[in-house]
């Protein structure tokens, strides 16, 4: 089970004259556990339960950085991260000071100027489902499930996005890393989005607005890596 | 050149091709006819996609290349992505526009055409998106008899020019000339309806409730009914709105300026608005329906 949730999403790189290899993997966990799509699972000490039908973000800039040094960008290339989709996304993550790197960052939602700047290509294509028709923007990410609690059943619906003050919702993150292997595995730790979620946040957050911003700074929280 | 030309001529038959909708049975120009400036005619509010769009007066189409932000409220911020509202029909675009492009690319003519303007027959969300945005960028209006008034070729009556006068002190801050809007969003005084709140819907922020975008006054005799849910449906109503200058407490500063219009102020002011009817740009061929491309390949609607 594990080996299979760890795949959602491969960052490769190819080996080119002295460079090393590395996988990007992002693995959804509810606290320890890594969390399997569509199944319901138990969480926290309760009989409460959480089921996970789709988490999907944007990310760009990644950056790897060795004693404040950037030795790897990713450039503004975006990417549409779904995680519990098995579709590798590739990118060449190569560099020769792979094993002095530190820290890593990146960027959660879509950049400003792509949101104004009309049609694009790729996995900004609106075909994605990630951008709102009714009123220009991408939502930088989507997280869909169905949580159960004493019998009742709550559709979990949020849609974030919004790239004009005072919503804005891009979000950066940077983390510490490890000793890298031949893989980075960043951990999104979805009991800290869903921590208490009903006193923050309605069920459904659809549109660029305060609910929306707060479940930014939430997610960019939520992003950890595993130390070796 | 010629690719441009051709990118125009494809939008111009996806905008009058009901294949962008769902049932295949409503096109663009259902809502924007080129008979009445681009605007749906005698209609209210439109109706045939959903329900969002149902609550609004279709606008007149033009000069849109002047344009920073599109809808009464401003909720799309490039023409590229304006036809998205229309084309998808629930509030966020899951398997429609798949479709969509699955049906263009199985149509011999899109094939055709699309490989005509970008070398090859696929058909991509942004390829359709950009090529309706050349078409909807050409129709330009600048040849009304305002235009040749200030292109030094006609001149304005007197009754006109009194208009004119008028025009200058009591609309141009919004209407702004030569476009007739300065593309903001304001409060002209009317009644704000608790279904729709206008900007303030698209930026969350108090104080533009009930802001909607400054429409342009060219080609207005034709594209009643006015205001964004079409409430008034002649251009004397809205004189009349206009005239008695008593506004709803949180119209714009600028209403506030306003001074009251007597009869033949309001008529003067009427004749002046009707001069910037453009009938060339009304009845312009290119605009249109063509005919002549659909029937090439056996296209019928
Ligand atoms: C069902 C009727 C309907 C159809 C079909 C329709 N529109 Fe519209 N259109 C409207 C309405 C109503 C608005 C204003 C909506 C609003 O402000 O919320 C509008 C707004 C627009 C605007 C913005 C104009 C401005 O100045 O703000 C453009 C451009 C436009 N439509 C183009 C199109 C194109 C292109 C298509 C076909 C892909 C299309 N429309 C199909 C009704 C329609
Ligand atoms: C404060 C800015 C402002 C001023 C000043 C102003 N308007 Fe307007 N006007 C607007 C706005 C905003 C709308 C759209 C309102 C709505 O639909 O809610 C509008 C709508 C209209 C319409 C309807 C257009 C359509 O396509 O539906 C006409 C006609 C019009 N104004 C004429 C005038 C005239 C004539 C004057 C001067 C006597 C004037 N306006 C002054 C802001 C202004």
């Amino acid at each position: 089970m594990k080996g299979l949730l760890l795949i959602p999403l491969w960052l490769h790189s190819l080996i080119v004259c002295g460079q090393v290899n590395a996988n990007l993997e992002f693995v959804p966990q509810w606290q320890e556990s890594p969390i399997p799509k569509d199944v319901f699972f138990p969480i926290g000490n309760t009989s409460d339960s959480l089921r996970i039908s789709s988490l999907r973000f944007y990310l760009h800039t990644i950056q790897l950085e060795s004693e404040g040094r950037v030795v790897w960008a990713s450039g503004k290339e975006h990417f549409l991260l779904d995680v519990f989709e098995i579709e590798p996304a590739e990118i060449a993550m190569a560099t020769s000071e792979l094993s002095k790197c530190d820290h890593i960052s990146f960027v959660i939602g879509v950049d400003s100027i792509l949101q104004t700047t009309g049609a694009h290509s790729g996995v900004l294509d609106p075909i994605h489902g990630m951008y709102w028709t009714w009123q220009s923007g991408y939502i930088g990410w989507k997280f869909e499930g169905e949580e159960l609690s004493a019998g009742q059943s709550t559709a979990i619906q949020w849609h974030v996005g919004g790239f004009r003050a005072p919503h804005q919702t891009q979000r950066a993150v940077r983390l510490k890393i490890g000793e890298v292997g031949d893989s980075i595995q960043c951990r999104i730790q979805i009991d800290r989005l869903l921590h208490d979620w009903r006193s923050i946040v309605p069920a459904e957050v659809m549109s660029p607005n305060d609910s929306a911003k707060l479940l930014a700074d939430r997610f960019q929280t939520c992003f950890q890596i595993k130390q070796r | 050149m010629q690719q441009q030309e051709n990118c125009i001529q494809l939008g111009r038959a996806l905008f009058y091709d009901p294949i962008l909708s769902r049932d295949s049975t409503i096109s663009c120009a259902s809502c924007h006819s080129s008979y009445v400036a681009f605007t749906h005619v005698d209609h209210k509010v439109s109706h045939g996609i959903d329900d969002r769009i149902g609550r609004r007066n279709a606008p007149a189409l033009m000069n849109l290349a002047w344009s920073k932000t599109f809808m009464w409220d401003g909720a799309i911020n490039h023409l590229d992505m304006q036809p998205l509202a229309p084309i998808t029909h629930a509030l966020e675009m899951d398997e429609q526009l798949p479709h969509v492009l699955s049906k263009l690319q199985a149509s011999r003519m899109y094939r055709q055409l699309f490989s005509e303007v970008f070398g090859d027959s696929l058909v991509t969300t942004e390829r359709m998106l950009k090529s309706i945005a050349a078409f909807l960028i050409t129709l330009e209006s600048n040849r009304s008899k305002y235009d040749a008034v200030q292109r030094g070729e006609a001149l304005f009556s007197e009754q006109e020019e009194r208009g004119y006068q008028l025009f200058k002190q009591q609309c141009n801050a919004c209407h702004t000339e030569p476009l007739f809007t300065n593309g903001e969003f304001a409060n002209n005084g009317i009644a704000v309806h608790e279904d729709d709140f206008g900007r303030g819907e698209i930026t969350g922020i108090a104080s533009d409730t009930g802001l909607f975008k400054v429409p342009t006054l060219r080609n207005i005799y034709y594209s009643r009914p006015y205001m964004h849910d079409g409430r008034m449906a002649r251009l004397s109503d809205v004189m009349l709105h206009y005239g008695l200058a008593s506004f709803e407490t949180n119209a714009s500063a600028e209403m506030k300026r306003m001074r009251p219009m007597k009869d033949e102020q309001r008529i003067d002011l009427t004749a002046f608005l009707l001069t910037l009817s453009d009938s060339a740009f009304v009845f312009e061929k290119k605009h249109q329906y063509p005919f002549k491309l659909y029937e090439k390949f056996g296209v019928q609607h």
